[in-house]
């Protein structure tokens, strides 16, 4: 459920200016293993006629989950204000969006709220039995679930053969969840010969990954959003450069380099193996 | 039973990017897709089986049988995970060979080439899960009959696919709820449907007017959900609110003021 500020037909609290005399706040974490997400809530309410209702069980807190990309939507209702969920890690995978709220879990007369906008004046509502009454700041968070997490740089990359016909420049499409590199028929059927022996993999991978590495390291710090971005490839590239403790202002040649652990080092050693062994 | 071959990602990646190249091959009746790559480059076995043979039937003169293959389906990948079913490699794979001869009657390309780009784009979107977003599968011509199965089976009742012949006797009640958010969670999709079900004489039985409070209600309930959890209020909760909401659009139409519009 996406939430946007909006006019409620009562005030809630943390909706625009509705209830600027208090606040209401939720933490929230995300972690996982194998089989389970796990998201923890940490809430915070400073209003006292809502922390009432909230003790008298007529009013309660929910966690709501959705996930677009595999259709899961589900809300749990809590009462104490640090709450965790488990959720079956089948059941996500990449933007799950996350809100909070308090809900009526009755219906309630004449509601009141002292610490509302003064244009509430002495308004009084009639609140139906799962009306919100809170709302807190929603987050999104990205599961990977079936995606290779980085172990080696080639994971967020594909090599592809290209649509269009004739001798064309290799050309990568940085807008999928996976880089997409597109080579030319011709380099194409070369390159599934050539990758199948070792002695050539490395310069492969050195004349094709390392300057669409580079590309996207510059995408990477000029044009994205990092670990926000919705593209796959980002995330996980921008998740390599930090576990790998690199200075993300380096050069973007530097970096690539790094990343793909000295790649003309290695181009270089197996192109000599290969001469000495006679395969020039 | 044998277990479920899937596309490579960097074969679909290719295969989707040929549909120009490739347009004229879906208007073929064979299976041509071996034709595009060796086995080893395209395919990959999985660990899944389908409970039972994967087989549809063949929509004839107008009866898309949409509710009929929705529900046999399911019955056959009914232990498909949502991570797994949410996969476009089993559906792009189950659209170009094993249900391509169903593919080709109930998602006929031929119908759309006097307008080339408009051709592309439905091969893309019926034959391709075309983004990671749960409208793309619920557009492609076989995940789309997975999900909508999975979504309104409803265990509870007699014929646990009952709602799924409601979901599926209109593309437009399709539409109105599950591609609305709330139609994910059970206890709104399921609360809806059994209220178009209950009430079928002034709902299911056609035409514009039902139309019209079909589009109504389902407004109605998703307006509701932006000052109230539905998601927390059982299904009678759910019975309750399209009620009064019936009978107000009832009382606006026999008063004359709905004039006739449509919502």
């Amino acid at each position: 459920m996406r939430l946007s500020a909006r006019s409620y037909p009562h005030p809630v609290l943390g909706n625009r200016d509705d209830v600027p005399g208090a606040g209401f706040q939720a933490a929230l974490e995300m972690s996982a293993d194998k089989e389970c997400i796990y998201i923890a809530a940490d809430v915070t309410c400073s209003c006292e006629t809502l922390n009432a209702l909230l003790n008298d069980g007529r009013a309660a807190y929910v966690l709501h989950v959705e996930c677009s990309n595999t259709l899961f939507r589900r809300a749990y209702e809590f009462r104490e204000p640090h709450h965790r969920i488990s959720i079956g890690a089948d059941n996500l995978n990449d933007a799950v969006e996350v809100n909070v709220f308090v809900r009526a879990t009755d219906r309630i007369g004449g509601y009141r709220l002292p610490e509302a906008h003064p244009d509430y004046a002495d308004a009084a509502f009639d609140i139906q039995r799962g009306d919100i009454l809170a709302v807190g700041e929603g987050q999104v968070f990205y599961v990977e679930s079936d995606f290779d997490s980085l172990s080696r740089i080639g994971s967020i990359m594909q090599i592809n053969e290209s649509p269009k016909d004739g001798d064309i420049p290799m050309e990568p499409d940085f807008n999928g969840d996976k880089i997409v590199i597109f080579l030319s028929k011709n380099d194409f059927a070369e390159y599934k010969v050539l990758k199948l022996h070792e002695g050539v993999r490395d310069p492969l991978a050195t004349i094709i990954v390392l300057p669409v590495l580079v590309e996207a390291i510059n995408i990477l710090m000029k044009e994205s959003d990092g670990l926000e971005d919705t593209r796959r490839w980002v995330r996980a590239l921008a998740r390599r450069i930090e576990s790998l403790g690199l200075n993300r202002e380096s050069p973007p040649l530097l970096l690539a380099q790094k990343l793909l652990e000295l790649p003309v080092k290695r181009a270089l050693s197996s192109s000599r193996m290969l001469v000495e062994r006679g395969g020039s | 039973m044998r277990a479920l071959t899937i596309f490579k990602s960097t074969f679909i990646n290719a295969l989707r990017s040929s549909i120009p190249a490739n347009l004229d091959k879906y208007l073929r009746d064979d299976v041509w897709i071996s034709e595009s790559s060796t086995r080893s480059a395209r395919e990959m076995q999985t660990g899944v089986e389908a409970a039972e043979p994967l087989s549809l039937e063949p929509p004839v003169d107008g009866d898309h049988k949409d509710t009929a293959n929705a529900i046999r389906l399911h019955r056959a990948l009914r232990h498909l995970t949502p991570l797994q079913a949410r996969d476009p490699r089993l559906w792009t794979r189950l659209a170009h060979v094993e249900l391509w001869p169903y593919m080709r009657l109930r998602w006929d390309a031929s119908k759309h080439m006097a307008n080339r780009e408009r051709a592309i784009r439905f091969v893309e979107t019926r034959y391709f899960v075309a983004q990671s977003q749960s409208r793309a599968l619920l557009r492609h011509g076989i995940a789309r009959l997975w999900w909508t199965a999975q979504l309104s089976h409803d265990p509870d009742r007699e014929n646990p696919y009952e709602l799924t012949m409601v979901l599926l006797s209109t593309l437009d009640i399709t539409q109105q709820i599950v591609e609305r958010g709330m139609g994910r969670a059970k206890n709104i999709i399921h609360g809806f449907l059994g209220f178009l079900l209950a009430n079928r004489e002034l709902l299911l039985t056609g035409g514009d007017k039902n139309r019209v409070r079909i589009r109504r209600l389902a407004k109605h309930l998703n307006m509701y959900g932006g000052v109230c959890v539905l998601d927390l209020l059982s299904q009678s909760e759910i019975t309750d609110l399209l009620s009064k909401e019936l009978e107000r659009i009832l009382t606006l139409e026999s008063a004359g003021a709905d004039g006739g519009k449509s919502a």
